[in-house]
């Protein structure tokens, strides 16, 4: 660093000021808090908040009981396919918008961020007027004679993920259409023009262009997804009941709070090992390439 | 930048008409929902799935409704405050990370992104276990805490990202030129940030605006916000009221971001556009301030109660004879409603509880005894219920209704008529069968079916019941029992267990449904008012029982939610339609066993384990 820029920083007291705030936020309001949550999921149950009383695994032995697990399972799975299919569906879409005029552009993002205008739980209940059993679609197929007898939609595991993919979409995306947006076009051109068929292109040139916007959208997607409560809880039956309804249960109904914190520390840990490993190695052309290219 | 690909696509790359077609369909599943919405805004019909002619009076009663109102004032109050703290602590952020160089400054920038990254479950629930630990009650305050938490990470990356793409050129200037590190941030720094900072403002409200997980773990009842508002109407009825207040949202949002466009705008005005906006967001906090300060010198008296569980009209008289204002919030099992009054301080002044809720709560001092000199109208409650056995001295608890549980169903889709339980066991209505979300009366009536007393608490009993439930399982289309009569109405089920008075608000107007008490007997309930030992205002408490006992008003709260209560003199008020209806006073009983609920104790643990299962399988 060159000598006059060192000057520029400031002294440490200005580095006091400005880190302090923040720091002092996040350690009361966040990293305490969660560090507590994983104490108390070492307490036994019971009406009264207690850690580190008497100390029991307890509960992560029936975090880890089959049942239990099978739900966190569940939850990875519903999250793996939702994003899956919000990528398969973005992908497209954001190729086609980062490929557009740029007036376009402007109007198709401002249609893809239109969603997000309303509250998500007013979005989602739009999915009970249309999946309903005289919902929208019903009154679509049995009009058209496809069915006779209405298919049972909502509170269906079926339910569940297009909601998800729905939820999601505004989040998966932007960031795709950023990455392609940011492509230098003589690189197509290039490819182009040394012979290279549209496949190739696509295969050789605009997919690993758009690896790093695939990468935050998929993080954007999964995570929240994993975690989610609300949308099986309007959209699902019971047999779509994932691990966040377990522990907002426990919080809400159950009375059973140590319980709910250890599945919670435990879907923390799950989180930030598997998001960790996700953007270190899970996506070959991401970081290794961000970091070549700077 | 100029090498974009939109800008020079000579190759006609990526607009090819498979994916063309593909975009629409992205498009159109992003955008039928909304367009639902606010087409079925105007809908007549209450029912939200049938249309039925056009019309506004859906907007004539949400904007008349007061609660929205309510809900949508501390939505604002809590978007202003997080907006400006975040954007104040995310900009402090962004700055030590992108100008300064210190120890633990990559930590620094990961612990950024932790809040962003967790699932938003986790942080509400941490933050709820850390306000009860410390003793905090939960209000404004701590919800504004749980909303700055996860949105001025976001603002520190989003400032982050444009300082970093700042010239450090302006500031070396700034700096040789003489002016001090202050007058840089103020005069130099600063004003080149604004336009992220602007941004970083009203990202930070609308997140707030949205927000449904923090705030359901942080808030307490006096400061619901939209969000919970919107989700406590999905739970307990659907109305096209909510599709008008999606109308409104978007409206307003619009409005919003037309306004910050034009603000924005290149030109002349832009720095007097960003002072402008900077005015009114000074003038709007300091109105919230005030307002909340107002809000506090306001007396209230909150309640958690059942939806649809006294009368609107009722609370609105008391309010206007006492200035006090009453606020409810919903539960929709015994279960929810302690864990709602249990923990820490909730801020909730009366609990309507059964008889099994009231003895956990009196066993746990979670509940005192009302002061029976202040409530004169207590003269009017019927003997018998005086002194119930999970109130031996009548005193912490007031009996509020009672009624029982039977079978209610569709006529027309249904082989009747239906005089057993074990149609709820019928294969021929697969799919289309709702049972109350209801722990234990699922589980004393499989006891009572298979001829054991839940009483008994033996596992091996249990376990048989739990067998029978289990079978049952695949049959039912849903554990619920608050939108129990919308989904029979949409004929989303065919024949659903429920309360009597529930029951009797469909068929009075539907007269295809049928509501029986089955042979084999059924389960009574006593809801009680009771007084937690947390109430934030017991005195509003006494005042309001007194209040309602009074006999032409429960007879005036019994025609509205069609539960008997024991009250003899309100009875004789009552208009002989409704005095002589079977369904309310259920005469047709006799004979028929009647359970009570009793607390099971700590055999509650292997219901709950059990209970879980059932709804998760």
């Amino acid at each position: 660093m060159p000598e006059h820029r060192q000057a520029l920083l400031g002294g440490r007291a200005e580095i006091s000021i400005l880190t302090l705030p923040p720091f002092v936020w996040l350690l009361v309001f966040f990293l305490v808090p969660v560090l507590i949550l994983a104490a108390l999921s070492f307490s036994p149950a019971g009406m009264t908040v207690e850690v580190f009383r008497t100390p029991s695994l307890e509960h992560y032995r029936q975090s880890l009981d089959p049942f239990y697990l099978g739900i966190l399972l569940r939850s990875i799975g519903y999250a793996a396919s939702a994003t899956l299919i919000t990528l398969l569906i973005a992908f497209p879409a954001a190729y086609f918008i980062a490929s557009s005029p740029p007036r376009r552009q402007v109007w198709l993002l401002f249609l893809v961020f239109l969603p997000l205008w309303t509250n998500l739980l007013v979005r989602l209940y739009s999915f009970k007027i249309i999946l309903g059993d005289n919902g929208l679609v019903n009154q679509l197929l049995q009009a058209l004679s496809i069915v006779g007898e209405p298919l049972s939609l909502i509170y269906t595991p079926l339910a569940v993920v297009v909601g998800f993919v729905y939820w999601n979409l505004p989040y998966m995306i932007p960031p795709i259409y950023a990455a392609l947006e940011r492509m230098n076009p003589s690189l197509l051109e290039a490819s182009m023009d040394l012979g290279a068929s549209r496949a190739q292109t696509f295969r050789h040139v605009i997919v690993p262009a758009s690896l790093p916007g695939v990468t935050t959208g998929v993080i954007l997607c999964f995570v929240p997804t994993l975690g989610s409560f609300i949308v099986p809880d309007i959209l699902g039956g019971p047999e779509s009941m994932m691990v966040g309804n377990v522990i907002a249960a426990q919080f809400g109904q159950g009375l059973n709070w140590p319980f709910g914190s250890a599945l919670a520390t435990l879907l923390t840990l799950l989180v930030t090992v598997g998001v960790t490993l996700y953007i270190r190695y899970g996506e070959p052309g991401s970081t290794a390439a961000r970091e070549a290219r700077a | 930048m100029s090498a974009q690909l939109g800008r020079r696509n000579d190759l006609g790359l990526g607009q090819g008409l498979a994916l063309k077609l593909l975009t629409a369909f992205c498009m159109l599943l992003l955008l039928a929902p909304l367009v639902v919405l606010v087409v079925y805004a105007f809908n007549d019909s209450r029912q939200v799935t049938v249309w039925q002619g056009f019309s506004l009076k859906w907007f004539a009663v949400t904007l008349q409704d007061r609660e929205i109102w309510f809900a949508f004032r501390n939505s604002l109050i809590i978007g202003g405050l997080n907006a400006v703290l975040a954007t104040i602590l995310g900009t402090m952020a962004a700055l030590a990370i992108a100008r300064h160089r210190f120890a633990g400054r990559q930590g620094f920038l990961n612990l950024l992104h932790y809040p962003v990254l967790l699932p938003e479950i986790i942080i509400g629930i941490a933050l709820l276990v850390l306000f009860v630990l410390l003793d905090v009650p939960r209000g404004f305050g701590t919800v504004v805490a749980g909303h700055v938490t996860f949105s001025f990470p976001l603002v520190a990356l989003l400032v982050l990202a444009r300082v970093g793409a700042m010239s450090r050129t302006l500031e070396e200037a700034s700096l040789d030129l003489g002016a001090s590190r202050w007058q840089t941030y103020r005069f130099v720094i600063l004003p080149a940030l604004a336009p992220a900072i602007v941004s970083g403002v009203l990202f930070c409200f609308t997140l707030s605006l949205d927000d449904f997980v923090i705030t359901l773990f942080t808030a307490s009842p006096d400061v619901t916000t939209l969000p919970l508002k919107v989700y406590s109407m999905v739970k307990f009825g659907l109305t096209p009221v909510i599709n008008v207040i999606s109308v409104l949202l978007i409206l307003f949002t619009l409005t919003v971001l037309l306004a910050i466009h034009w603000l924005q705008k290149e030109g002349p005005h832009q720095r007097w556009g960003i002072r402008l906006a900077g005015v009114m967001v000074a003038a709007l906090a300091v109105l919230m301030a005030t307002s909340i300060v107002a809000e506090r010198r306001q007396e209230t008296l909150v309640i958690a109660n059942w939806a649809d569980y006294i009368d609107p009209e009722l609370l609105r008289e008391f309010e206007s004879s006492t200035g006090v204002r009453v606020i409810m919030t919903h539960f929709s099992s015994d279960e929810e409603m302690l864990a709602k009054v249990s923990f820490g301080r909730p801020g909730i002044d009366l609990a309507m509880a059964t008889p099994v809720s009231m003895e956990i709560l009196r066993k746990s001092g979670l509940i005192v005894p009302f002061d029976g000199e202040r409530i004169p109208n207590l003269r009017y409650i019927d003997e018998d219920f005086r002194h119930l056995g999970s109130d031996p001295t009548g005193t912490y608890s007031v009996p509020y209704a009672y009624g029982l549980n039977g079978i209610l169903y569709n006529t027309r889709m249904v082989e009747g008529p239906i005089t057993s339980w074990w149609a709820m066991w019928d294969e021929r209505y697969a799919g289309r069968l709702i049972m109350l979300n209801d722990m234990m009366e699922a589980f004393w009536l499989a006891h009572h079916l298979l001829g054991y007393r839940l009483q008994d608490q033996r596992l091996d009993h249990l376990d048989e019941a739990y067998a029978l439930l289990k079978k049952q399982r695949p049959l039912l289309r849903k554990y619920e029992s608050d939108l129990v009569n919308d989904m029979l109405l949409s004929h989303e089920a065919v024949m659903a267990q429920a309360w009597n008075g529930q029951a009797h608000k469909l068929s009075s107007e539907h007269p295809e449904y049928r509501f029986v008490v089955p042979e084999e007997g059924a389960s009574l309930f006593i809801d009680s008012l009771v007084l937690l030992a947390s109430a934030p205002n017991p005195d509003a408490a006494h005042r309001f029982i007194d209040f309602l006992l009074a006999p032409e008003r429960s007879s005036q709260n019994m025609e509205a939610i069609l539960y008997p209560m024991p009250n003899a003199t309100a009875r004789a008020l009552l208009p002989p339609e409704i005095r002589d209806d079977t369904t309310i006073f259920p005469a047709g009983v006799d004979g028929k066993r009647l359970n009570i609920m009793s607390d099971p104790g700590d055999f509650r643990r292997q219901i709950q384990g059990r209970w879980e299962r059932l709804l998760a399988e």
